[in-house]
Parts: C-alpha cells; sequence; structure tokens
C-alpha cells in the first residue's frame, strides 16, 4: 500500500468516518422513501460515496475506492430513478457502508480484505438494469473494442502502479485539427497542459486515419491517442484536454486496456481478484430473480462479523476529536489569562502584596473554573453518535424477527462525556434489542390485542437536574411482575416472602438482580450472552442509575440516569483509619451522624450484620475499614491518640474494665471511679462526641447502605485520575484523585463495596426483612413524641410529626394583647398559647428563656409556650384515654416513669381561637345521622387520635385493630359505614389487602377507602393506588385529613345512591371546602 | 532475544545501581525517568502487598512498589537513604523504592554473565545477568519481568 503520510491518512479516515456516520440512517431514509426518491438525500449518500473513493484513490486505498465506487454507481442508479430501493438492496447497500467502515477503520490492512462478495452484489444490482440504462457503464464498456485501430507501447505493471497509486487512466482521442488547431492551440501547449495534470505515458498520432492530403474531408482529422494517468477524476478530466466526454475512455482495470496493448501481458492481479465484467456477461439476463436471490446474499459469512460491527462501532476507537474553531478560540483565550495570572502572581509572591495575591488567587480560581468548563465542552459528544446505529439495528432485528417497528429518536443533540458516550454504547444497544426482541410482539399479536401492528421503540435523551436522562420506551407486551417475581423466586434469588411484600416496581426491578437473566433470555437475537445484571452493573460503573418501569401489555420504559461527565466530579471526603479517601456525591443519598449517646438503640445487629434505624427502615450497615480490610482504629481522647478498634459491634461499648486499656495503667487509674456504676457513666467514650457513629448514607442502584467513616470532611470537586495497572484489580477504587494538600485519596467504587462485602440488594433486603420483622414485635405501635415541661414536674408529649419547629425566646418577648399572648416572629405576630390556659395544669414555669413549640392549625401558626429540656423519643405508649382526659388533653402515658399528658393540640388551640375552626365543622346530617367512618388501626396511639379528630368533626367511629377486624366488622354493619379508613402495616390483614378486598367485593367497592400513612412514601402509594385506595392521608395532619374525606365523600355524592340520599340535600359545606 | 545484552548497539552501557537489603541491583539507566525521595504515600487497602501506596508526581498518580518484597528479596525499610526510582513501564509511570541508591556504572556489555543457575527460580527469572565488576556483583533486572503483574 501506497501511503507515504500518516497524518493526511489520518485526516482522511477521520473524514470518512464523518460521511459514514450518516450514511446508514441515510441509507434507511432511502429505503422508507421508496419510489418517491428525495433526490437529496441520495445525492447526499451519493457525495459521501464519492468523497471516501476519491480519498481512497488518493492514498491507494484500493479496496475501499473499489467498494465505494460500486456503491456511487447503485447509488447513481436510485437517484436517476433507474433502481427503486427495495429491501434487498438496501441490505447490500448497508453491509457495504459496514465493510467500507471496517476497512476505513482498519485502514492499512484494508486492501487484505476480501469484499468479493460486496462488489458481486453491488454488481448484480446495477446489472439487474439494463447495461445501456446504467449512466456510468457505457463509458466502461463501450469504447473497448475487440481490436483496435490503435496501440500503445506501454508495459501493463507500469499501468496497474498507477492504478495503484490512485491514478485514473485514461485514453484520449483527440484530433489535433479540431480539438487543438481550431482552438487556436499549439501541439506544444497541448502537451503542456496534460502533462500539467498528469503524465502521459504514451501517444500515437493514426497518420493513417487522417487520410490523405487528397482528400480533405470537412471532417478531416488527425487522431492523437493519448494514454494518460491522471488523479483527475473523470468528471473533471474532460476540461483538461478541453474534447469531449465521448472522445474520453476511463480505463479502470487493467484488462480493460488489453486490446490497446501491443503485448498482451496477463495481469498479475486478474486471476486473484475475478473481474467484475465476467460475472456481469456471464449470465447477464440470468432470470433476473434468481439473481438477486443468490447474488446479494453475502450473509453467511459475513453474519459475524456484521453484528460485531453494528454493536460497536466506530466511536469505540477514535483516536482524536474535532473541536469547534470557537472553542478552541476561546481555550486559547483562557490560557492566555492564565498565562498573565501566573506572571501576576510571580510578581505579587516576589513583592509578599498579601492584598494583590487574594486578588490573583481569585481570578486564577475563576479563569481555572472556565478552563475546566470549556476543556470540557471539548470532550461532549452528541449522544446521536450513538443514536444514530439503533435504526439500523432496529430495522435490521425487526425484519429477522418478522415485527414491524418504529424507532423514534428524541434529544438526539444532548450532549455527553465521549467516555460516557463510549461506555453506554453497549448497554444501550442490548435495552434497544430487548425493547424489539422481547418488548414488541408480533403484528398479529398486536392487532389481537387492538393495538397498532408497528410497535414503537422510542429513544429519547434529555437533560435533568444535572444529569442526562436516557429513556427506552416500548409499546410491547410489557413484564408481568408477578411472572419475574416467581421466576426470582424459583431461581432462588428472592424468596416467597420477599416476593410476597414487594411492590409491582421492586419486582419487575428484579431483572437487574445478578443470575436473573440467563440462558432463556439468550436467544438467538439478543443473546450476546449480556444478561440486565450487565447492562446495570456497566451502568452502574459509570455512576448511572437504571430504573425500569412496566405495565402489563401497555409497554416498558427503562431510564437510564447519567452524570454528564466522569473526569471532574463532585464527591465527599471522608476519612477512616487515618485515610482520605473520595466518594462520588452521585452515590450518597444522606449523611447521618448518630450521636453517641443513641449509638445502642439505634444500631442493631443481626447475625453478622449491623443496622441502623432510618426513619423506620433499616439500613445495612457497612464499616469501610472492613470493607477495605484495613485495622479499625479509634480516636482515644485521653491520649489525643488513635488505637486499634478491637469491638465486635459499634454499639459494643469499650469498657474500661477490658484489659485493653489497662496498658498503660497509671493515668487512667486515677480518672476510673470506684464504682462499677459510676464507672460506666462517667468514662465510656461512646458517649463521647467524638465516639459519635458518622454513616454516609450511599445508594448503588436499588441498594442503599450505610457506610460507616471515621470522619466526614468537606465535599469537593475532584479530578478522576486512573489508577496504575498494579492496583487496577482492587474492587473498591474506582480511580484515585489529589487533594488540595497534593496527596492522593482513592476514589471509593460505592457499587463495588456493596459487593465486596457481600451486600447485594437482594442480601439487604433479606437482611432488613429479617430484621424488621424481629424488631416489629418490639416496636409496635412506636411513636416519636416531643417531650417538653410546662410547670418544673409535669411531663407533656406531642407527635413530633405535628411540629413546625421550634423556637427559643425570651419571657420578655411575651406580648399581652387583648387577653391574647403574641411574640413578634420574624416582623409578624405570632399567636402563643399557653397549656394552663385550657387545661387544668400548673402554670408555666418561670424561666427567663422559654421553648415556643410551633404548630400550623387552620392555615396558620400558632406557638405553644413550654419550658425544656426539649427532648424527642421514639418510644412505645399505652394511652390511657380516660383517667386524665379534658378539653385540650388526648390521654395519659408513663414516660420515663413520668406521668405525662398527651397534647390534643387542635383541641387547645379550638378553646382559645374557636373562630379558626368554624368553617371546619361540616358533614353533620339534619336528621342526627352522622357519617360513619370504619377506621382500621392497629396502633392505639394513632387509633386515638384519629378517632378524636374524627368525633370531633361529627363523625361516628368504628375502630378495628386491624384489617382482619376491620373486614370482619364491614360484613356485620356494611350498611352503617360509608367510608373505611385504613392504616397500611397492621398485622393478620394490611390496608393493601383489606383494600383490595373491598374493592374487589360487589358489595362494597363503591366505599371510598382512605389510607393512613405516617410518611407518603411514592412505593407504598403506588401499591395502594393499584389496590384500590382512592386516597392517602397523613395520619396526624388533622386538616388535610378531614379535607381528604370530604373529597372522597363529595365525590361519592353523585355515584352512590345510598350515600346522595343521605346527603345531597342535606349536608352543609363548610365555606372553604364548597368549591 | 537475548537476555544477556542490554543493548546490542552499544558496547558500554550506564548503568544505575541501588541496593535492595544487601543485594545490589542495576538497571538500565535510560529506563529512569527520575529518582526521588517522594515517600509521602497514600496506601492502598487490597492491593497487591508489594504495592506500597500511591504517590502524587506532579499531577499523575504513581504507584509505588516495594521491589525488594516484589523479587522475592528482602521488604524495603524506610530510612532516610531509602529513595524513589520512578520508571516509565509500558506508558506509566511507577515507583520503585529502594532501600538505597548506589553509583552509576558505565559497563561493558560484553562483561555480562548470564544470572548463575544458583539463583533461586522466582528471583532467577527477574534477572537478565549479572555483572562482574572488579568488587561488586551486579543484578541486572529485567524490568519487564519484574514488573509484570502476577496475572498478566
Amino acid at each position: 500500500m501506497i501511503i507515504e503520510d500518516e497524518e493526511t491518512l489520518q485526516m482522511y479516515v477521520e473524514e470518512s468516518r464523518e460521511h459514514l456516520a450518516d450514511i446508514e440512517n441515510d441509507i434507511l431514509a432511502i429505503e422508507e422513501c421508496g419510489d418517491n426518491i428525495d433526490e437529496e438525500l441520495v445525492n447526499k449518500v451519493f457525495r459521501a460515496a464519492h468523497s471516501i473513493k476519491g480519498g481512497a484513490g488518493f492514498m491507494g486505498l484500493n479496496n475501499i475506492k473499489e467498494l465505494s465506487h460500486k456503491m456511487e454507481n447503485v447509488l447513481g442508479m436510485i437517484r436517476d430513478g433507474k433502481l427503486t430501493p427495495n429491501a434487498e438492496i438496501t441490505n447490500i447497500l448497508l453491509e457495504a457502508s459496514d465493510v467500507l467502515r471496517e476497512m476505513i477503520n482498519d485502514v492499512h490492512n484494508s486492501n487484505d480484505i476480501n469484499i468479493s462478495q460486496y462488489v458481486d452484489a453491488l454488481n448484480t444490482i446495477s446489472e439487474s438494469i439494463s447495461p445501456s440504462e446504467v449512466s456510468e457503464k457505457p463509458k466502461e464498456k463501450e469504447p473497448v473494442p475487440s481490436e483496435s485501430k490503435y496501440t500503445f507501447d506501454v508495459e501493463i505493471e507500469e499501468v496497474n502502479k498507477k492504478l495503484q497509486k490512485g491514478n485514473f487512466i485514461y485514453i484520449a482521442n483527440c484530433d489535433l485539427i479540431s480539438d487543438v488547431q481550431e482552438k487556436g492551440k499549439t501541439l506544444n501547449e497541448f502537451i503542456l497542459s496534460i502533462k500539467d495534470c498528469g503524465e502521459i505515458l504514451d501517444c500515437t498520432i493514426d497518420i493513417e486515419s487522417a487520410g490523405t492530403l487528397e482528400n480533405i474531408l470537412p471532417e478531416n482529422s488527425l487522431p492523437l491517442h493519448v494514454l494518460f494517468a491522471s488523479i483527475i477524476e473523470p468528471d473533471l478530466i474532460t476540461t483538461v484536454f478541453d474534447i469531449d466526454e465521448s472522445k474520453l475512455i476511463t480505463i479502470k482495470d487493467d484488462s480493460e486496456l488489453t486490446p490497446f496493448l501491443k503485448k498482451h501481458v496477463t495481469p498479475t492481479t486478474e486471476e486473484s481478484r475475478p473481474t467484475i465484467e465476467d460475472d456481469m456477461t456471464e449470465h447477464p439476463e440470468k432470470d433476473g430473480k434468481d439473481q438477486k436471490e443468490l447474488k446479494p446474499r453475502v450473509e453467511p459469512k459475513s453474519a459475524p462479523s456484521k453484528s460485531r460491527q453494528a454493536d460497536s462501532k466506530p466511536i469505540a476507537q477514535e483516536t482524536s476529536l474535532r473541536v469547534h474553531v470557537q472553542l478552541l478560540d476561546s481555550l486559547m483565550n483562557l490560557a492566555g489569562e492564565l498565562v498573565l495570572s501566573r506572571n501576576q502572581l510571580l510578581q505579587a509572591v516576589s513583592s509578599g502584596d498579601q492584598h494583590q495575591l487574594e486578588v490573583i488567587s481569585q481570578r486564577i480560581d475563576m479563569i481555572t473554573s472556565d478552563l475546566q468548563e470549556a476543556i470540557m465542552l471539548t470532550r461532549m459528544q452528541p449522544v446521536s453518535n450513538i443514536f444514530n446505529k439503533f435504526p439500523r439495528v432496529v430495522r435490521d432485528l425487526a425484519r429477522k424477527l418478522d415485527k414491524e417497528v418504529e424507532l423514534q429518536l428524541e434529544g438526539k443533540d444532548v450532549e455527553l462525556d465521549k467516555t460516557i458516550i463510549e461506555a453506554i454504547s453497549d448497554p444501550l444497544t442490548h435495552l434497544v434489542r430487548n425493547a424489539v426482541d422481547h418488548g414488541i410482539e408480533l403484528p398479529e399479536e398486536r392487532a389481537r390485542a387492538g393495538k397498532n401492528p408497528k410497535g414503537t421503540v422510542i429513544l429519547r435523551a434529555y437533560h435533568e437536574a444535572g444529569q442526562v436522562n436516557i429513556e427506552i420506551a416500548d409499546d410491547g407486551k410489557g413484564l408481568d411482575p408477578e411472572v419475574l417475581a416467581s421466576k426470582a423466586v424459583a431461581k432462588g434469588l428472592i424468596t416467597e416472602e420477599q416476593a410476597s411484600v414487594m411492590s409491582d416496581k421492586e419486582k419487575v426491578n428484579l431483572i437487574f438482580y445478578p443470575g436473573f437473566s440467563t440462558a432463556e433470555q439468550v436467544t438467538d437475537v439478543s443473546g450476546r450472552g449480556v444478561g440486565m445484571d450487565v447492562v446495570k452493573t456497566n451502568l452502574d460503573k459509570l455512576g448511572g442509575e437504571v430504573e425500569l418501569d412496566s405495565t402489563p401489555g401497555k409497554g416498558t420504559t427503562i431510564k437510564i440516569k447519567l452524570p454528564l461527565t466522569l473526569t471532574i466530579i463532585p464527591s465527599l471526603l471522608v476519612s477512616t483509619s487515618g485515610d482520605k479517601y473520595a466518594i462520588p456525591q452521585i452515590n450518597i443519598k444522606e449523611l447521618l451522624r448518630i450521636p453517641s449517646s443513641q449509638v445502642k438503640d439505634r444500631i442493631e445487629k443481626v447475625g453478622n450484620a449491623e443496622v441502623v434505624r432510618l426513619r423506620g427502615q433499616l439500613l445495612p450497615l457497612v464499616r469501610l475499614a472492613d470493607a477495605l480490610d484495613i485495622e479499625r482504629v479509634y480516636f482515644d481522647r485521653n491520649d489525643g491518640q488513635s488505637k486499634p478498634d478491637r469491638r465486635k459491634s459499634i454499639a459494643d461499648r469499650r469498657s474500661k474494665t477490658s484489659p485493653y486499656f489497662y496498658n498503660n495503667g497509671e493515668n487512667h487509674q486515677v480518672q476510673i471511679p470506684e464504682t462499677v456504676e459510676e464507672r460506666r457513666s462517667g468514662v465510656d467514650r461512646r458517649y463521647h462526641a467524638s465516639s459519635a457513629v458518622n454513616i454516609v448514607v450511599v445508594s448503588a442502584g436499588p441498594l442503599k447502605y450505610g457506610l460507616v467513616v471515621d470522619e466526614l470532611h468537606d465535599s469537593e470537586e475532584i479530578v478522576v485520575k486512573p489508577l496504575g495497572r498494579h492496583i487496577k484489580k482492587c474492587r473498591g477504587y474506582i480511580g484515585a484523585t489529589i487533594l488540595g494538600d497534593g496527596r492522593v485519596a482513592l476514589i471509593l467504587d460505592i457499587p463495588n463495596i456493596a459487593k465486596m462485602t457481600n451486600l447485594t440488594s437482594v442480601d439487604a433486603s433479606d437482611r432488613a426483612l429479617e430484621v424488621s420483622r424481629a424488631a416489629a414485635k418490639a416496636s409496635e405501635d412506636i411513636q416519636s413524641l416531643v417531650i417538653f415541661r410546662n410547670a418544673e414536674d409535669e411531663q407533656f408529649a406531642i407527635p413530633l410529626g405535628l411540629v413546625q419547629r421550634i423556637e427559643r425566646v425570651k419571657k420578655s418577648a411575651i406580648e399581652i394583647i387583648g387577653n391574647r399572648k403574641t411574640i413578634q416572629y420574624r416582623g409578624r405576630n405570632l399567636p402563643v398559647i399557653g397549656i394552663e390556659e385550657v387545661v387544668d395544669v400548673k402554670p408555666l414555669a418561670d424561666y427567663e428563656e422559654l421553648e415556643v413549640i410551633v404548630f400550623q392549625i387552620a392555615n396558620r401558626e400558632v406557638g405553644l409556650l413550654a419550658t425544656g429540656p426539649i427532648d424527642v423519643l421514639d418510644i412505645a405508649i399505652e394511652i390511657d384515654t380516660d383517667t386524665l382526659k379534658q378539653q385540650g388533653i388526648l390521654g395519659s402515658t408513663i414516660i420515663n416513669s413520668q406521668t405525662t399528658l398527651l397534647l390534643d393540640i387542635y383541641g387547645l388551640v379550638e378553646a382559645l381561637y374557636p373562630s379558626w375552626f368554624t368553617e371546619l365543622k361540616f358533614v353533620e346530617v339534619d336528621n342526627g345521622e352522622s357519617v360513619t367512618v370504619l377506621l382500621a388501626e392497629d396502633s392505639d396511639f394513632f387509633r386515638a387520635h384519629v378517632k378524636k379528630f374524627l368525633e370531633d368533626e361529627g363523625y361516628t367511629v368504628i375502630e378495628a385493630e386491624d384489617g382482619m377486624v376491620a373486614w370482619n366488622i364491614l360484613q356485620e354493619r356494611s350498611d352503617e359505614i360509608n367510608l373505611v379508613l385504613t392504616d397500611l402495616e397492621m398485622p393478620n390483614m394490611d390496608g393493601f389487602t383489606l383494600t383490595e378486598k373491598i374493592k374487589t367485593d360487589d358489595r362494597y367497592k363503591h366505599l371510598p377507602v382512605i389510607a393512613l400513612t405516617t410518611l407518603a412514601d411514592e412505593e407504598s402509594i403506588e401499591k395502594g393506588k393499584a389496590a384500590g385506595v382512592d386516597d392517602y392521608q397523613i395520619k396526624l395532619d388533622k386538616e388535610r385529613l378531614m379535607e381528604g374525606i370530604y373529597k372522597v365523600l363529595k365525590e361519592l355524592v353523585p355515584e352512590s345512591d345510598n350515600f346522595s340520599d343521605q346527603k345531597s340535600s342535606k349536608t352543609q359545606l363548610p365555606g372553604h371546602l364548597s368549591t | 532475544m537475548d537476555k544477556r545484552t542490554i543493548s546490542r548497539n552499544d558496547k558500554t552501557t550506564e548503568l544505575a545501581t541501588f541496593y535492595l537489603g544487601d543485594a545490589l541491583c542495576g538497571i538500565d539507566i535510560r529506563s529512569i525517568q527520575e529518582i526521588n525521595r517522594l515517600i509521602d504515600m497514600t496506601r492502598v487497602p487490597q492491593a497487591p502487598d508489594y504495592v506500597l501506596g500511591v504517590l502524587n508526581l506532579r499531577g499523575e498518580i504513581v504507584t509505588v512498589i516495594d521491589l525488594g518484597k516484589k523479587l522475592g528479596l528482602s521488604p524495603a525499610t524506610i530510612t532516610s537513604n531509602s529513595k524513589n526510582i520512578i520508571i516509565n513501564y509500558q506508558n506509566e509511570n511507577v515507583g520503585l523504592l529502594v532501600d538505597k541508591i548506589g553509583d552509576v556504572l558505565e559497563i561493558d556489555t560484553r562483561n555480562i554473565e548470564p544470572a548463575p543457575a544458583n539463583l533461586e527460580e522466582i528471583q532467577g527469572r527477574f534477572f537478565k545477568g549479572v555483572l562482574k565488576d572488579k568488587k561488586v556483583l551486579v543484578g541486572i533486572l529485567d524490568l519487564d519481568e519484574a514488573l509484570k503483574d502476577k496475572d498478566q
């Protein structure tokens, strides 16, 4: 091969790639147009093939040249309307473009690739049109007479050499009279002009045909035959010679030249490569159809390579990148500014001007940020780079599976970092293939289901919250959560029990679990042995998240969230055992610091696993030091040193009696008090601030866990640097970064750490389930209560959920106006109330500083005066609702061995500001009947609370301790009940089941069901909605609850006769709700 | 390839020598990028035991290897004599922590003899040969072999 200049070659390769990038989709678009040829589009592809050919000729890349030339021929015919691009032709063109791409990517070996089958196939197409119609053929064929009147004396090797160098060989049949003399040129000028643009191999003047001098005819001529080699293309060469096109013969192959040669030398290349002409002439008209079947099919041989190409396209190999000049300019500018600032900095440093230094450092800071951003931009590439290959993938696959699939691409301009683009190519391909293979049904099946027989797959990219989202949505058959769940159970990935508590969403996401999608998924089509779990792992590596949403019968949507870039990432620095590590922010959900005093209560151990209670859920804990297998240390505040920590469990206390602490005896002895009791409370380091447990709550896909670290530091933008080969295999890191102090910190690979500690999702939920079951018994009826005092010795409690915030005010700040107390708060008056104003209790203790607990009631804020210490406790309580009941008091209980009154803040406020509530009084029925609510709630506390709300509003309440009881009551007293309020988590029968039972029973399905939750999380809402819950309300938000009840009842009025009879005329609607 | 020759073109070559424990080893000076005293490394838990840690060499993360341990000789002890030899190994900078730096020897490649047969199997693999200078014996390291990752 003759490539003299590597750089030029590189440029050519890049340019060709660009041409090829679009060619595929354009070919597909051409196919779509069918007869209705979009000339512009065909021209575009034509031009692409043409440019590739041109460059290839110049570079001596014969194979590329030949193939692109053949493609050009076919495209030319399509453009001229001689050929209708059917699927077969499109296939061949596509395959040819694949091979072309392959050759371009491996340009140095391109001449060794066997392309004859593709060339043949393309020839067959052009041949199927009769040769005379082919625009470019005549030039090649016609002028090749069996015997020529003139011959050239030239070695065939020489001609071959020229051809290989990318020259075109022409035979120009000029006429010295008409073409030279009559145009006012001399022969010398003519020859020189030819020599300017090529090389004359030989020329001969045909004296005989000039005739004799006697019979000078008007068409007198003196033919000059020039054998000429030039790199100028055929369409331009005529202008060089200034002669008519018909007089020019283009020699494409040495065989064409043979008749013109004096000596007939068999060309060497002839044998190795079956010539095109042979094929064409041998069976020119041989049953066109047959040929189409046989010839163009190049599949058997190319099948494996084809699929490989389709999957990993050129993006994987790019070594250089095109950058917009504007961007380059701005980079240059920034570099210039940086240099200036450096000069200033050096000056300032030498002069020691502190102020100047600060100014410059700010400047450099700014420039650096800009620079970073600009550099980032150069790495950004549109997702169309990968999206564009999918029309082909989908088309081929759909054809193979006999499906009709339309692919819609949205957001092709969205840009992502180059490395990410490269890395998501494979996972995306897999997902798209899956969508076509498993998602979209066969046309008949779709028609039967009443869908458009043509399925749609949408590939969509968009920005959201600093991340890029990519969605793959199909309108196929969707995934059946139950089937997936049972499969997972069958495979032993989860237990029946786990499956039973999983939401549908969790179930469909089982597909991502390792080991889930194996053999069965590996069909001939999407089976590359890559299961969904691998897809997920790959995306996890990028810091991406995958989420799958599916409705059986409707389709599946897979959403991938990706960071914009990987090289500079925000992260949190933590340290453990003295070393700093960085955790990518993208993995971090929240930070949790468990004060030393609570460690014992909140961190529990189940089997070997430690878990922490976080908002009612159990979070598995992983100690970073353990995960990395390094020695744990703790900070000994006595001597300010870090020491090895040998506790088995975080919640274990380091007892002073432990032999570990007697090592440096005497110092300690002084501090160790005499009695065991005192010693425990006195010097247990667990109760010191430095013994608090720092937990970084991280997520790796669906899995959330807590990483226990020694210290939390700043969050910082870090630059990710690769690790050397010797430590590449450590799975715990995605790289390293250099900190401000110049030291290196390793960046943790959160998903992998989870794996290293055998903390897969299933495992975690397994443990969590175990733990939660164990804990459930103990923690029945646990409430978060705010404990405070009014008089020094009277304790009160109020549910934390009602409290907006707690303020501290000076006693003097309380103003008494018109018998009402207020304080000024943020420029407004905040009404405050004292408990003793309503309830018969001792007056507020006379402290200088008072606490104000702020509530939101009836859309107003109100403060409750209290005295400290204020504490929040999670405790199980039993409420005695009778003994101490009075206005404003819900009941009493015993907390920390002290009688505690549970406040009813609504009652309190109502007593003082009855006007606030008038508008809420409603739904009373004239004839004395009230709306009857069935309240299913296992917690006594909440049941009492909600019941009181309801009764205060005039509803009749029937209580049930769990779903089963409620169900039984419902069956007995169904005609009384107008509404069901149910808790979700209950023993015996939970709220979901109860709702489902109600909603599927013809007798009760008209009953509105409102679910009560402590915290409305999305999943349970979804699950509840599926069961048929009409509304969701938070247990302790009285107003919202009432509003919700009202809304549900109102909706019911026109529907249910039984209800409207009672209500329609009689219900008094409250003012603010009547709209 | 003939392992005995360090360079085919020249008869003499310069050998940078250093001590691993008591053993004097040498490598072709041209493979050395720099020698420094950076020993402020960040340890890498879970890394192979011969990896001492990583350090920041002007913005690049360099893996520091305890050459003695890697070769199965005595592990390095960090003293004031300890030095980090930064070499470029397959397009990646790697630091070799050695106990002490020796002289640079200009040697005649013809004086290099094959590694003695009594060098233990594993260690023998790492040496291209030995050089008998007037007094001392220098083991000439085969860096490619020495730095090879086990599973490579």
